[in-house]
């Protein structure tokens, strides 16, 4: 006989496999309160203690607080600089039908295509040319300009908002950015979440960019404070395994509590997309 | 006659006043070191020297005649995309399958099979660089039976490339999983039932009718997972650095060394670059253009 509906057996099999999908993170995450001894007496023993000194050391060894705050300001300002600045293109470009309209709209979501290595040796250049290196609000500067995404969401969700809305607010006389602001940005709610979760997801956790731009100790991320770790501690896994639990934390709580909005904004980015 | 030019300027205006904001950050950033990177490749620049000079396609010719780190690179990268692509598709379609028909605990598998991708991807690369090299080591210590898997993944040049792959999947699967529960619960239920009705049975039903309905979902997940392969980076360096050898080396990762490495030959660095634009426009142009002749209305 076939299991029907209401059998908890094929959920029961799949908690056991997402039980094994989640193992190296368990082991990390077990490993962080272990003493270096014990973890090189054995990987998979359970803690004797709940030692947290490796904690203490992964605080200082990450410059944790620092690179918290960097992180904060970076995915801060770059998630409402593009929000921003794609919503206003994203609905106009949506609105308007002229051959210049699409002609833009072509321009601004072609880069999707583009790998960030075709331009990434100039992109540098410009950036220390331009002085904007080692500097967290230089570098949200140029993760606007890879709204072509956000872009794109916004085109096609700004389809969904009938046009009576504007021809109404046009004959109240209202100043078309007043009317955008006042009218329109809160209807494009659901559109600016998938955005700002995308977007916060990509840019807490990118490393090439920052790692090339943000080369001072003290403008570096969490990212490229747990990378440069492997060169200072080669395989000193008890401090290791904690920062990568400590740089981990902030995401995977911010996670939790939203999950149902980042779930639904990514399945709703990728329909529209 | 009048009216409408003034009508048509004040739209073009307005138009500009939008789009101002981003086409400009867009064209300081995105547009000038594109056109700039394009010119460069056909130059000997080394980053340092004011006048590069130029030397016309020779940095093409040589990096399809006289480069072979950078043909080898190219392999990799389409061997590591080829299995990416398959077996996180198929892993993650079958497993929202699964947990879509009739399994009690949805939003829990769901929740938390999306969790590494929460993670970076130098902190999910550290994680397998433990799990490679110590705890898998001790787990084949446990038993004679687990000997077996006591072997070199990173070390080995043979094995690192499926030690990277593995490592990747692992990544992306919660990421398609969700695309396709979402394309899921999109498929009306009484043409599953139908299909019942009629005798399908489980895989014919995944088959011939899960799997044309979803075509939506798949070409979005096969897209992402072709484009996100072909550029792949951050997780190669951080597990293997390229190695052993050059093993492990993704286009990428080439194109990295040779700019910011020792040779600093930037030019010679951004002819590749501009090579591995064409190819991945290449590639989504033909998928995108297979996905769409094969999509049915549900």
């Amino acid at each position: 006989m076939r299991a029907s509906k209401s059998s908890p057996l094929p959920g029961i099999a799949l908690l056991a496999l997402l039980a094994a999908y989640l193992f190296p993170v368990y082991l990390i995450a077990l490993n962080s309160f272990k003493s270096f001894r014990e973890i090189f007496e054995s990987f998979l023993a359970f803690p004797q203690s709940f030692y947290i000194d490796n904690y203490v050391k992964a605080w200082s060894s990450t410059n944790f607080a620092k690179a918290i705050t960097n992180n904060a300001v970076i995915t801060g300002a770059s998630v409402v600089g593009v929000i921003l600045v794609t919503a206003l293109a994203g609905y106009k470009l949506s609105r308007d039908r002229s051959r210049l309209s699409w002609s833009i709209y072509m321009l601004c979501t072609f880069p999707f295509l583009i790998p960030f290595y075709t331009y990434m040796i100039p992109l540098v250049q410009l950036s220390k040319t331009l002085h904007i290196t080692n500097n967290p609000l230089g570098l949200s500067l140029i993760y606007m300009s890879t709204g072509s995404f956000a872009i794109f969401l916004f085109h096609a969700f700004v389809k969904s908002i009938p046009r009576e809305i504007d021809e109404s607010a046009y004959m109240d006389g209202c100043s078309e950015l007043v009317f955008f602001f006042r009218i329109i940005f809160p209807l494009l709610k659901p559109a600016v979440s998938s955005v700002a979760i995308l977007y916060a997801l990509w840019t807490w956790n990118d490393f090439l960019l920052p790692f090339l731009v943000l080369t001072d100790k003290e403008s570096a991320t969490l990212t490229i404070n747990i990378y440069k770790l492997f060169g200072k501690f080669g395989s000193d896994w008890d401090v290791i395994t904690a920062s990568l639990m400590l740089s981990s934390l902030p995401i995977v709580l911010l996670y939790i509590a939203l999950q149902k909005y980042i779930i639904s904004g990514i399945a709703a980015g990728a329909v529209k997309g | 006659m009048n009216r409408i030019l003034q009508r048509g300027g004040k739209q073009t205006a307005s138009l500009l006043l939008f789009t101002a904001p981003f086409l400009i950050v867009f064209a300081v950033f995105f547009l000038y070191p594109l056109a700039r990177g394009v010119v460069l490749s056909f130059t000997d620049w080394n980053g340092i020297q004011r006048n590069a000079v130029y030397n016309g396609l020779n940095n093409y010719v040589e990096l399809f005649t006289d480069d072979p780190r950078f043909l080898h690179s190219l392999w990799i990268t389409l061997v590591f995309t080829a299995l990416t692509v398959i077996v996180s598709n198929f892993v993650s379609l079958v497993l929202a399958v699964l947990i879509e028909s009739g399994s009690r605990f949805k939003n829990t598998l769901r929740t938390l099979f999306f969790l590494p991708y929460v993670f970076s991807l130098v902190v999910v690369g550290f994680t397998w660089k433990i799990m490679y090299i110590e705890i898998i080591p001790d787990i084949a210590k446990l038993s004679p039976a687990l000997e077996f898997l006591n072997l070199d993944y990173i070390g080995n040049p043979q094995l690192a490339l499926y030690a990277v792959i593995v490592m990747n999947i692992w990544f992306g699967i919660g990421y398609y999983l969700i695309i396709y529960l979402a394309g899921i619960q999109t498929i009306d239920s009484s043409v599953m039932e139908a299909a019942s009705i009629d005798g399908a049975t489980g895989w014919t039903r995944f088959r011939v009718i899960m799997v044309p309905l979803l075509m939506p979902s798949i070409s979005i997940c096969v897209f992402t997972s072709i484009t996100s392969s072909l550029k792949i980076f951050d997780a190669i360096f951080v597990l293997t650095g390229g190695g052993p050898g050059y093993a492990t080396e993704s286009i990428a990762l080439n194109i990295y060394y040779e700019a910011f490495g020792s040779a600093n030959r930037f030019g010679y660095g951004m002819a590749k670059s501009v090579v591995l634009g064409v190819i991945v426009l290449i590639i989504s142009y033909f998928q995108l253009k297979f996905f769409k002749s094969r999509e049915v209305e549900a």
